[in-house]
């Protein structure tokens, strides 16, 4: 007989029972891909760095002839291996997109024949390069970003007189040089390519040898290799693992996301539960007055939901591998993230939710003791309002009879309403929090953040190398565009800070007062004698505002002040001002920004965008920008973030229309009583499909209240810590565009949940009037 | 006296497990303006069927249903929705009402929603209350509908159907789930309103509640098997007496 009611009740609440067995699904399927992709993700640069066969110290040497280095380095005590990796260094004019007049613009890209390669490179399905046929390339995936090439794409790649054609087949993740920090695409070619290059008389100049080298002593290393001339890179891997802060950024975005997912599933299944069982009260209060034990009726329903989570939870499962592979494929095309071999992980995370979800059941059955067989019979209806009042008032409200049922529905039953309206602000919460990032990514505030005062326009300074600041204020003022022209410059400073001696990156800029820059705490440099530190640099040092360290400039010693403290994310935060009359002549520059030029004049958006096209013809070059798209292109992850974002943002709706059709089927389910007798009153279809979907349209819309009331907080709860790690220590002024956070994703949000309720709703047309009658 | 419901050649079958099942042959009758008729029979007979079919509810499968002139299986489901708002009333044995929505509201809200009248919200409200007031149960007008008794419950159901002024009330087994005298109070007040001109057309198995009409419908097996006018002159007790003597003879 128990198996018979099983049965029967699997058979005849089917619709309840697929509602329930699919948010198992769906459970099973975030809690199994969200735990994958934590562990992929806090784990995920030691196990590229693993799978790539990163050495502990890197380094790339330029090698017109043998200097010996491989050698010395062999010699030494520590090291265990030394993998020597030739290559030749590409200029950027020699690389051209065919049918293309687009100037490839990236740093020192670097040809590699696959065949010397002597780290393991993966393409995007994480899978090692061994070969790569003639004719094709992969490439670094930066280039493939900044350029907007498409796989099939024809470039041609030249050494001196020497071209070869190579097509675009792809990405690559290279461990030692891929990070976006870095920017130098290597290009991995067939042996036969590369030889090619090789053979062109320039191809000697261009030599490069990359050595990766298996050391116990990386400090040992670095004082071995101070004497030699030629070297460009040579780091230990820790310093290459901080290059990929911008991808974990991204990747510590997914952490957030899979995070999210999990409350979401657990919070709509402990309700679905809930509400189910809410369902079965008559029948439970029935089974009472025939005289079954409370165990008997509870084991029933475990017995019943056991089933329907096993087999949630199996599908769950299989589908979470293929979702978890997009959701870290989307995140990162310069790191391996990967939820391999993570297949018994995926299987304990769903055991999980069996687990969990099974204690929902119990919690949820337990209210079976306080049911009586009078509730079976009381009403007919539900028993799950008896101790409810109605709120509103039709007869006094001024709102239309469809407006006041649903709104009057979500007022009588808060409880299930407030979970559904959490659930969307959650959700769409977690899309502005990315907008938010992303657009302050590529906003003015993050200028301050950048070491850089506010400009009109930035012109990449590769192009202009040939001018001084002045002969460019000259071309402006001939163009009757007038401005002022500036750059900041990075010198690399000894400095002896106590009884430590460092190297430490200062910022200068003559064409900028240090007070116009931003500062945390202290005041701004007054004179050439006095510095302001970044909060790491500080803090490392043991520094504050007032003390004293000093510079060592050709030779001399010269003392200076501490006057301000500042957050920079340049050079993860260890970046450092140095007052504009500082004396820099002796100094050697380690980097520049772009130019900068401030328009003496005030210019409206269209005039500033009109003087940017005019600029890029004066000087030849795409690389002219307003504020905004220096920041976006500076930070660099503002196109993934986008991504990111959208791909979010799809998840999310996918979620929401999931969840309101769901819970729609599941109302309709539980109305079908009320429904056949408005119906039977006169009510047309129209009107009740109307009044169930106005009742998601009013979720949705206080949804999307809370949500962008609390995207505020909420993006600096979740962006803050990742920020800090990339220097900006004491909080980021994020940028809300008003018009995306309070117009764009409400509409959305609101739209979508209403085309999913009012598509469900139509199922009420099925419900007769007659049906009134003979409703359980 | 004007027909407001003509019933001609009325046949609906469904089909169950392939196999059909003809609930309603031919069934023939016609309700004036004013009646109150009860249709009686046994359990399976094609009571309720019959009510639901010529009130709208349910499709007929063959024949004709003419409701205050106009053929009902012409009309489309917005059109016979329109109908059931403005010019029908629906009493159901089980008392339903909307459990989100207090007495009073849930008797308001035909009238909301009908176009029949331009009345504003507190007019209807007041109508409402007059109504509640008529039939005894004003005190209950802001109460939740788990907080009333089944008697004051279904007396909330028949200002429900009143609200918009129909053409005809139809009931089926109005007194089904009550006791004996909150059957008897529910009686008395559809027997006032059909004094009152109100035509009301009712299913019951009760000889008592049948003895309170004017004419009552036998049927069996989906036909009319019998008609029997109610001498309404006469007590209560002899029309009842009577009735039952009548529905002995049809085998009941």
């Amino acid at each position: 007989m128990y198996l018979n009611i099983l049965k029967r009740d699997l058979k005849r609440k089917k619709t309840m029972n697929v509602i329930l067995l699919i948010f198992v699904m769906l459970s099973a399927m975030f809690m199994a891909s969200s735990v994958n992709n934590i562990i992929a993700v806090t784990t995920g640069l030691d196990t590229f760095f693993e799978k790539a066969g990163m050495p502990d110290y890197v380094v790339l040497e330029s090698s017109i002839e043998d200097s010996g280095l491989e050698k010395t380095v062999k010699a030494l005590d520590s090291v265990t291996d030394c993998r020597k990796e030739p290559q030749l260094l590409g200029l950027s004019p020699d690389i051209k997109i065919t049918g293309s007049d687009k100037e490839v613009k990236v740093n020192s890209p670097l040809y590699i024949s696959i065949d010397n390669a002597q780290l393991n490179y993966f393409n995007q399905d994480n899978e090692v390069i061994t070969e790569v046929e003639k004719g094709k390339v992969y490439i670094g995936s930066s280039f493939a970003s900044q350029m907007g090439i498409k796989i099939g794409d024809k470039l041609i790649v030249s050494i001196g007189e020497t071209s070869v054609e190579l097509e675009y087949i792809g990405k690559v993740k290279d461990a030692a040089l891929g990070s976006n920090s870095f920017g130098n695409p290597r290009f991995f070619m067939n042996d036969e390519d590369y030889q090619l290059l090789c053979s062109d008389d320039e191809a000697a100049e261009r030599s490069k040898n990359g050595y990766y080298i298996d050391t116990t002593d990386t400090k040992e290393v670095k004082e071995a290799l101070s004497g030699f001339e030629g070297i460009t890179l040579s780091e230990p891997q820790s310093t290459i693992k901080n290059t990929y802060i911008m991808e974990m950024m991204v990747a510590g975005i997914l952490l957030v996301v899979s995070i999210f997912l999990i409350i979401v599933s657990f919070v709509v299944l402990k309700h679905t539960i809930g509400f189910t069982i809410a369902e079965e009260f008559r029948e439970i209060g029935v089974m009472k007055a025939i005289g079954m034990k409370n165990s008997s009726i509870r084991g029933l329903y475990l017995v019943k939901y056991l089933a329907i989570t096993v087999v949630g939870s199996a599908l769950g499962f299989i589908f979470s591998i293929p979702f978890s592979d997009m959701l870290l494929k989307s995140v990162s095309t310069s790191m391996y993230l990967s939820s391999d071999n993570n297949i018994l992980v995926g299987l304990l995370a769903t055991l999980l939710v069996v687990g969990i979800t099974l204690f929902f059941c119990y919690n949820s059955t337990s209210k079976i003791k306080k049911l009586t067989p009078i509730d079976a019979v009381r009403n007919g209806t539900t028993g799950e309002r008896f101790r409810k009042k109605s709120l509103m008032h039709l007869s006094k409200s001024k709102l239309g009879s469809n407006t006041f049922l649903a709104a009057n529905d979500i007022v009588s039953a808060p409880k299930k309403y407030s979970v559904i309206t959490s659930v969307f602000a959650v959700l769409v919460m977690l899309v502005m929090v990315l907008a938010n990032t992303a657009n302050t990514l590529k906003s003015e505030a993050t200028l301050s953040l950048l070491g850089c005062v506010e400009s009109d326009v930035f012109i990449n300074c590769q192009k202009l190398a040939d001018k001084s600041h002045e002969d460019i204020e000259k071309i402006l003022e001939e163009n009757n565009m007038p401005g002022k022209v500036h750059q900041e410059i990075n010198y690399g400073i000894g400095v002896i800070a106590g009884d430590t001696k460092t190297n430490l990156r200062f910022q200068h800029n003559s064409g900028t007062k240090a007070s116009d820059y931003v500062y945390g705490e202290g005041v701004a440099p007054e004179c050439k004698n006095e510095v302001a530190l970044g909060y790491v640099t500080a803090e490392e040092l043991g520094l504050g505002v007032g003390d004293t360290i000093t510079l060592i400039v050709d030779g001399e010693e010269v003392e200076c002040t501490v006057t301000a403290l500042f957050q920079t994310m340049n050079n993860l935060g260890k970046a450092n001002r140095l007052h504009e009359d500082f004396d820099v002549s002796s100094l050697e520059s380690s980097a520049f920004f772009d130019i900068q030029v401030d328009f003496d004049d005030e210019l409206t958006e269209a005039e500033l965008q009109s003087r940017i096209e005019k600029l890029k013809d004066i000087f030849d070059t795409e690389d002219v920008m307003d504020a905004a798209e220096f920041a976006r292109r500076a930070t660099g992850v503002y196109d993934t973030m986008v991504l990111v974002k959208n791909m979010v943002l799809i998840i999310v709706l996918a979620i929401v229309v999931l969840i309101a059709v769901l819970m729609e089927r599941s109302f309709i389910s539980s109305e079908k009583a009320e429904i056949a007798l408005m119906k039977a009153m006169g009510i047309s279809n129209k009107a009740i499909v109307w009044y169930h979907t106005l009742r998601f349209a009013l979720v949705a819309l206080a949804a999307s209240f809370i949500a962008a009331a609390l995207c505020l907080p909420a993006t600096q709860l979740i962006m803050n810590p990742i920020f800090s790690i990339m220097g900006a220590v004491s909080g980021v002024s994020y940028k809300i565009v008003p018009f995306e956070i309070f117009v764009v994703y409400p509409v959305i949000l609101v739209a979508v949940a209403i085309i999913a309720a009012f598509l469900t709703s139509l199922y009420t047309n099925t419900i007769k009037s007659s049906d009134a009658s003979n409703i359980e | 006296m004007n027909t407001v419901l003509n019933v001609k050649d009325l046949c609906k079958t469904y089909i169950t497990n392939k196999r059909q099942n003809n609930v309603l042959k031919n069934v023939n009758f016609k309700v004036n303006e004013g009646e109150m008729v009860a249709i009686m029979g046994p359990s399976g007979s094609g009571k309720s069927t019959l009510l639901y079919t010529v009130s709208g509810m349910d499709r007929m499968t063959a024949g004709e249903v003419e409701f205050v002139g106009k053929n009902i299986e012409k009309l489309n489901d917005n059109d016979l929705a329109k109908l059931r708002l403005d010019d029908m009333g629906f009493i159901f044995q089980q008392m339903y009402m909307l459990k989100n929505l207090t007495v009073l509201d849930n008797i308001i809200l035909p009238a909301v929603k009908s176009t029949k009248t331009k009345e504003s919200r507190t007019e209807i409200t007041e109508r409402a209350l007059k109504l509640m007031k008529k039939l005894g149960i004003e005190d209950i007008a802001n109460n939740d509908i788990n907080e009333v008794s089944g008697g004051q419950l279904q007396r909330a159901c028949i200002c429900r159907s009143m609200i918009n002024n129909p053409s005809v009330i139809f009931a089926d087994e109005p007194t089904g789930a009550l006791n004996r005298t909150s059957s008897d109070e529910v009686m008395e007040e559809l027997s006032k309103l059909n004094q009152e001109g109100t035509t009301i057309m009712l299913v019951t198995h009760d000889a008592k509640v049948a003895a309170k009409c004017s004419r009552v419908l036998f049927i069996v097996d989906g036909n009319i098997k019998g008609e029997y006018n109610v001498d309404v002159t006469a007590a209560l007790r002899d029309r009842e007496r009577a009735l039952n003597n009548w529905l002995m003879e049809m085998g009941f």
